[in-house]
């Protein structure tokens, strides 16, 4: 292992994306004002516009370090370092999941404080939240899986356009279930077995596709 | 060489100038005829809703028969209908600046969205008091909207209805996305960088959705006609946006190859998103719910959960299939088509008529025990019919003809 290397990629994925990053943390930064606002329109574009902002810098991240590295043929500048394919993999997995939980910890923390001190959102929203933004996590995964692995723009776009779509079956789905729904404008966090065992689920995918990931591109032998 | 058209439709400006190049002086048959479509399906759409067990407490001519097949039919064309016509006047707005200037494009616009709403307004909104005036004091079985007017209309003190640009919305909004269009060339955001590199096949299927729901979120499920006398901000949100996007794809109208792959995708994602949408409308809607959901700003947390996942829904199914609609009509409707043309030609002044034919279709049959399918045709048909024949018989080579599409004149 070159953790050199590693190292130096990490950083430059990190370098190439702090400006969007930057402006992404502050419209963030505002979507949570506006979640905070005791108005109802406020309040619904401040979610949507966390969940999309969580979703386009996933997506942003995806492209610019992975699908495009290889587009643009920065991939045949790394191939001539002296690095491994797993070692190309791990720096990719860690630039990118630290990026993205670095921002996806800012917007569930947010989240979480506006829930708990705001006096007209209830604290049964907790749990929900939680788990919404859980299924979030596990979608970027699941795309970084993919366009790591199939190494193709066309197989990202397709999975990242079903992994958005399932947002919003997901989220009617648990909003339906009996030990999540009506339990949303309570005023305590009830984390009933039901919510415990779908976020524990969702941080098991989540670890599990990481797993996969290293797993499958240790078997190839080469970068093409 | 046949007939030419030397003015403009509603979108699209005329094709002249060989010193143009070839972006501006290419003829798009295909968004010609999906347009024409698209138009057509708003007949289709506006019939569909008589029978429809969601609308049946808001519309004006419910039959006594309901449908749950047609329901589901006309909601989901009710979701692209629009997107697709106003993706489609986005990309002619930009040619037409490309080709006349911001000022020409503003004098083009003004004479054939602006005056035809102003010239055709009065008359359609005197057509509905007239019809539903009409349909209230002869009918026997009234909608449930008939009787609630006819209630209201025995009340004293009454306030009148809020004035609505009535299904002319669609030349109000046009006008302003027009508005805006010109101003944003003016700033020059379609020439900044910005805009061609997210005029992208990931930005369009990816992240262009999301760009949606927040201005569908803020309305109903289905989503109304933004119809009020003022700019509606949601409008500008949803509509304008697919305005603006049709712009950018005319600027990189290659795009749509670049698309081309994606394609059957787009069908089954939409298609999938629409089972989940239609199964979570409820079965109908009362006068009551609107009028809650209008008065207040106390929001329902329960209702909220699943309005974000709805507006979701909305929004992809929305893009997807505006999309589609295109990809499908770039492969088998780009060539010139007598027929497609006169439908093309007529289609401007078949819409700005079509409600009020349709109501009084649907008002004449409301007493009569036919068969809702039969009912269907027949209201379609008729409706049809008439805007085609006064088309061909009184508009075409008549000054409102010219008004509408231009002035048409032979051709050596």
């Amino acid at each position: 292992m070159n953790a050199s290397i590693i190292k130096q990629l990490i950083l430059k994925d990190w370098y190439f994306n702090r400006l969007p990053l930057l402006l992404f943390t502050i419209i963030a930064v505002l979507s949570l004002g506006l979640f905070s606002i005791n108005a109802k329109s406020t309040f619904y574009i401040g979610l949507v516009l966390i969940i999309s902002l969580v979703v386009t810098v996933g997506a942003l991240l995806i492209f610019s370090s992975v699908v495009n590295e290889r587009k643009n043929q920065t991939l045949a500048f790394i191939m001539s370092l002296p690095l491994s394919f797993l070692d190309y993999t791990k720096a990719k997995i860690i630039s990118n999941l630290s990026v993205f939980l670095v921002f996806w910890s800012i917007l569930v923390t947010g989240i979480l404080l506006i829930i708990y001190y705001s006096s007209h959102l209830p604290n049964g929203l907790i749990p929900i939240s939680v788990i919404i933004m859980g299924e979030l996590l596990v979608s970027y995964v699941l795309v970084l899986a993919v366009a790591l692995i199939k190494e193709s723009e066309t197989w990202t776009i397709v999975v990242m356009g079903i992994t958005n779509v399932g947002i919003s079956l997901f989220m009617f789905l648990v909003a339906g279930l009996s030990d999540i729904g009506p339990y949303i404008e309570g005023p305590i966090a009830l984390w009933n077995s039901t919510a415990i065992s779908i976020v524990i689920v969702e941080l098991i995918l989540a670890i599990s596709l990481i797993g996969i990931i290293f797993y499958l591109q240790s078997r190839k032998k080469d970068y093409l | 060489m046949s007939n030419q058209t030397t003015g403009e439709d509603i979108t699209e400006p005329k094709q002249t100038g060989e010193s143009l190049d070839t972006a501006t002086s290419t003829r798009f048959h295909y968004l010609d005829n999906v347009r024409a479509l698209a138009m057509f399906a708003g007949i289709v759409f506006h019939a569909a809703l008589a029978y429809s067990p969601l609308m049946h407490n808001l519309w004006f001519t419910t039959s006594s028969q309901t449908s749950a097949v047609l329901d589901m039919f006309s909601w989901f064309i009710h979701l692209f209908r629009m997107p697709v016509f106003f993706l489609i006047s986005g990309f002619f707005t930009l040619m037409l600046i490309q080709k006349r200037g911001i000022s020409g494009l503003l004098k083009n616009r003004a004479l054939r969205i602006l005056l035809p709403f102003i010239v055709f307004y009065p008359f359609i909104m005197w057509s509905y008091v007239a019809l539903i005036g009409w349909g209230i004091n002869n009918l026997e079985n009234l909608s449930p909207m008939l009787q609630f007017f006819k209630m209201m209309k025995d009340v004293p003190d009454t306030p009148p209805p809020e004035l609505s640009t009535t299904h002319l919305w669609f030349l109000f909004n046009l006008f302003l996305f027009v508005l805006t269009v010109a101003l944003m060339y003016k700033l020059k955001f379609f020439q900044s960088k910005f805009v061609s590199k997210i005029t992208s096949v990931k930005f369009i299927i990816i992240i262009f959705p999301l760009v949606l729901v927040p201005a569908l979120v803020t309305q109903s499920v289905p989503h109304p006609a933004p119809e009020k006398f003022y700019p509606q901000l949601w409008s500008f949100g949803f509509y304008g946006l697919f305005f603006i996007l049709g712009s950018m794809v005319f600027l990189k109208q290659n795009i749509l190859n670049e698309l081309n792959r994606y394609k059957k995708g787009l069908l089954a994602a939409s298609i999938i998103i629409y089972a989940f949408f239609y199964y979570s409308l409820p079965d109908t809607i009362s006068i009551e719910t609107i009028m809650v959901m209008m008065a207040g700003n106390n929001y329902n947390l329960s209702y909220f959960i699943k309005q974000i996942p709805l507006a979701m829904a909305e929004a992809y199914i929305a893009v997807y299939m505006t999309l589609y609609c295109l990809l499908i009509g770039k492969q088998f409707l780009n060539k010139h088509n007598k027929a497609f043309k006169l439908i093309s030609d007529s289609s401007y002044w078949v819409y700005i008529i079509h409600m009020p034919v349709l109501l009084m279709v649907q008002f004449l049959m409301t007493d009569i025990e036919i068969n809702i399918w039969l009912q269907f045709v027949i209201s379609i048909s008729v409706t049809f019919i008439i805007g085609m024949s006064t088309y061909f018989a009184f508009i075409r080579w008549s000054p409102i003809g010219w008004l509408l599409n231009g002035r048409k004149k032979k051709t050596v």
